[in-house]
């Protein structure tokens, strides 16, 4: 009795436990007029207790400063055998039932679902020293039911120990409502984090912190096996440096994480996802940790890739369209499969007729079989080709162009396709042709013009003696006619002959003095070097006219004493020959092979044609001796002569099958020879 | 030693050789012959007026062979000038080759020039009587 007395008398004040407890499930409808009197007037519950109850009320009446009955919530004190002793008025008011219904069937106050906790309850109270306390939800008198806090005591006598039990209630049905609700919403939260078609994460300063459930399902990896540096595992290779290195700058430059990154999902494959992230604060401003999301934007990515394919296929076959130039592509076996809009607007052709029709016909007749000869070996080894040829186009009328294609080679190095392109040549051609043609011309007039003047300077060397041998001749003639012969002036004129035979003998010694004197100016040279310079310099001739070289060339380091000059103009002639003798040939694929070697002291260079080659070599070095109907005989006599004065050999001789071979020897000159230096 | 019965020729040619072999060649054939090594020694001799034939050469320094025959045709329009020329191709000798007969291309056959010499000689002589 004492205890609970000055139980309530704390309770008075706030800052008892209980109170406060009170104070918190506190509501202002508890100031009522009911009295706990009045109330057992009104029921007249206690039935078995009633002098009990009764000295309890009056005692709680009549202590000055309390009346319990005004306390708010709920009060009851229950006898040890479980009889009622005392009952607030709110419960009566709240439930809206009378004490003997409360005594007889107290659960019927509870929601049923808490009935079995609130029996624990009691049963739990005689044990415990402390107060036992349960939240349950108590029916009103209207059926609905609110949350009570609820907390029961034993009060005990220090003989008899437990006496009787005491309890409170005070509704907390606002708190426990927005605890619910906060427990509904974190539940929906965390039905959002984990449905979200995403990865959501948190890492905390010692590192990761939560995964929701879409990353451990994608991953198929548990949070704790994502730990650093267990996410490596499950990043792309090629992505982790990106990943570590914008994740460290995250941390330490404190900027928002934006990332994009392949992921492995469980059955391995990898898909692209974008990372957004950012740091969490506390109040005070420091960093705690950071949250982010990462979406998948696989399809999205794939769908933007082959939007830049679709955009550069589109720039692309924009570029093939409007290049100035023909461009095709064939089969391996040479057949048209594409061909862009302006190889179709020149020849005035679509691609099904050119497909169709052989495109050879469009050639000038003059060129189709040099270059359906060049196609044909292309087409055979594979080999990249360059022709220059004239087109038709749709007015009928012939263009040249320059034309160069490649094979592209599958996998086992079989061509898969040809490409190519015709690019027009028309202008640049017609100007290099003018100046080839001009500068030809004036090569020719100026050769001419020398080979005139040297000769007729030798022609009136020797005509004069040989106009006097000759007046000489036909005078000793007349003199040994006459009658009778006068045979003094026949023998003077016999003189005169001998001494002008004699005069023509010294003028040919004088020529060829002349010849001597303009010593050639010698230089130390590998011919090898020769032979790729004139053949570079004589590489349009021979383009021109469709004559393949091939150059065989050993004995790089075998130096020659010789007029550079000299030399090459024995090559070009020999060249120049060899292109001539091609020209003759027909049908045969025109081809100079130009052999070189060191032999003996010797260096060789020969000159192979498959041309029209020759019948005899007997006259060929000799000086005005041709088969050409323009040449002047003239070529392998100065080549004899300007090899001859260089100590060297030329000759020529039959090519198998065809043709000929034109060669030359040098003699090497070892650089420690005294000419050398 | 010249007689009046007998033909003078004149031959112009700076090859010594030339014109030794030509005066041999006329003589042998019966003609005096008065030799010149150049147009001008030839122009300023005296004895012009007694020459029936004049053979010079075309390629001379100073003044050739072709100015030569203009000039003796301004003096003496009835003196029959043969050329003679080792030089084929070149100088209007050359052109003028192709359509007068009058020009020998060295060496050339002494009996040609003997029987054109004979022949002008002849035309020149029968031309002022007709």
């Amino acid at each position: 009795m004492e205890s609970i007395t000055c139980e309530f008398q704390q309770a008075g004040i706030r800052s008892h436990p209980l109170a406060n407890g009170l104070a918190i499930g506190y509501r202002s409808r508890a100031t009522t007029a009911v009295s706990l009197f009045e109330c057992s007037n009104s029921g007249g519950v206690y039935r078995s207790t009633g002098a009990a109850l009764s000295n309890i009320i009056e005692r709680g009446v009549d202590e000055p400063g309390l009346s319990i009955r005004a306390l708010p919530g709920f009060v009851l004190s229950v006898s040890i055998n479980g009889q009622l002793e005392y009952l607030s008025p709110d419960i009566l008011r709240y439930t809206g039932k009378l004490p003997q219904d409360i005594q007889s069937d107290w659960s019927d106050c509870v929601h049923p679902d808490d009935v079995e906790r609130c029996g624990k309850l009691w049963t739990q109270v005689p044990a415990s020293t402390e107060s036992v306390e349960a939240e349950i939800r108590l029916r009103r008198h209207d059926g609905s039911y609110r949350w009570f806090r609820a907390a029961v005591r034993a009060i005990r006598d220090s003989a008899a120990g437990a006496i009787r039990f005491c309890a409170v209630a005070w509704d907390v049905e606002d708190r426990v409502r927005a605890q619910l609700a906060l427990e509904a919403q974190a539940k929906r939260l965390r039905l959002i984090v984990d449905t979200i078609p995403g990865s959501v994460w948190q890492v905390g300063r010692e590192g990761l912190e939560y995964l929701n459930r879409f990353t451990i399902e994608y991953t198929g990896k548990r949070a704790e096996e994502l730990i650093d540096p267990g996410w490596q595992e499950v990043l792309h290779p090629d992505d982790i440096e990106h990943f570590r290195n914008t994740w460290l700058e995250t941390v330490n430059k404190r900027a928002p994480l934006s990332i994009e990154f392949r992921l492995r999902r469980h059955d391995g494959v990898f898909r692209w996802f974008r990372t957004q992230g950012t740091e969490i604060r506390a109040d005070g401003g420091e960093v705690t940790g950071w949250v982010g999301v990462d979406i998948d934007i696989d399809d999205a990515r794939r769908a933007a890739e082959a939007d830049a394919l679709r955009k550069s296929e589109r720039a692309m076959r924009m570029i093939i369209e409007t290049i100035p130039a023909l461009v095709w592509r064939a089969t391996p076996q040479g057949h048209l499969d594409y061909v862009n809009p302006r190889l179709m607007a020149y020849t005035g052709k679509t691609l099904q007729q050119l497909e169709r029709s052989d495109w050879s016909e469009l050639l000038h007749p003059d060129d189709i079989e040099a270059t359906c000869r060049i196609l044909n070996r292309c087409l055979e080894s594979g080999e990249s080709y360059a022709l220059t040829c004239r087109m038709r186009n749709s007015q009928g009328s012939y263009r040249w162009f320059e034309v160069r294609a490649d094979a592209q080679r599958d996998a086992t190095g079989h061509v898969a396709h040809w490409y190519g392109m015709h690019i027009d040549i028309q202008e640049s051609r017609k100007l290099q042709d003018a100046l080839r043609q001009s500068q030809s011309k004036l090569e020719r007039a100026a050769q001419l013009a020398t080979v005139g003047e040297l000769s007729a300077s030798i022609a009136h060397e020797i005509n004069q003696p040989l106009s006097a041998i000759a007046a000489n001749a036909q005078a000793c003639q007349g003199w040994l006619s006459r009658n009778p012969a006068n045979l003094d002036k026949a023998r003077v004129s016999i003189a005169d002959i001998i001494q002008d035979v004699n005069g023509a003998a010294v003028v040919v010694k004088r020529i060829r003095a002349l010849f001597k004197e303009s010593a050639p100016s010698k230089e130390l040279f590998n011919v090898n070097e020769l032979i790729e310079e004139v053949v570079e310099f004589m590489r349009y001739e021979l383009d021109r006219r469709s004559i393949r070289v091939e150059l065989q060339l050993k004995g790089h380091s075998s130096l020659t004493l010789a007029d550079r000059v000299q030399i090459q103009q024995v090559l070009v002639n020999l060249l120049q020959n060899g292109a001539d003798a091609l020209e003759l040939s027909g049908e045969r694929a025109r081809m100079l092979l130009i052999r070189s070697r060191a032999e003996a002291g010797d260096v060789m260079v020969e000159v192979c044609d498959n041309g029209i080659g020759f019948n005899s070599a007997d006259r060929l070095f000799d000086a005005f001796f041709t088969t050409k109907e323009d040449g002047l005989g003239m070529g392998l006599a100065i080549c004899r002569s300007i090899i001859e004065a260089h100590a060297g050999r030329i000759w020529a001789a039959h090519n198998a099958p065809h043709g000929a071979i034109f060669a030359f020897s040098l003699p090497v000159m070892s650089p420690a020879h005294p000419a050398a230096r | 030693m010249s007689n009046p019965a007998q033909a003078v020729v004149a031959v112009v040619d700076d090859d010594p050789r030339v014109l030794l072999s030509l005066e041999n060649l006329l003589e042998s054939s019966g003609y005096a012959v008065r030799r010149y090594g150049s147009a001008a020694a030839f122009l300023e001799d005296p004895v012009l007026r007694v020459i029936d034939c004049l053979i010079a050469d075309v390629g001379m320094p100073v003044m050739d062979g072709v100015e030569l025959q203009r000039l003796a045709a301004t003096k003496y329009p009835e003196l029959p000038v043969m050329l003679i020329t080792g030089r084929h191709e070149l100088g209007p000798a050359g052109a003028m080759a192709a359509n007068n007969r009058g020009i020998f291309l060295k060496p050339f056959d002494g009996l040609e020039l003997l029987q054109a010499v004979a022949a002008a000689i002849q035309d020149a002589r029968r031309g002022p009587v007709a």
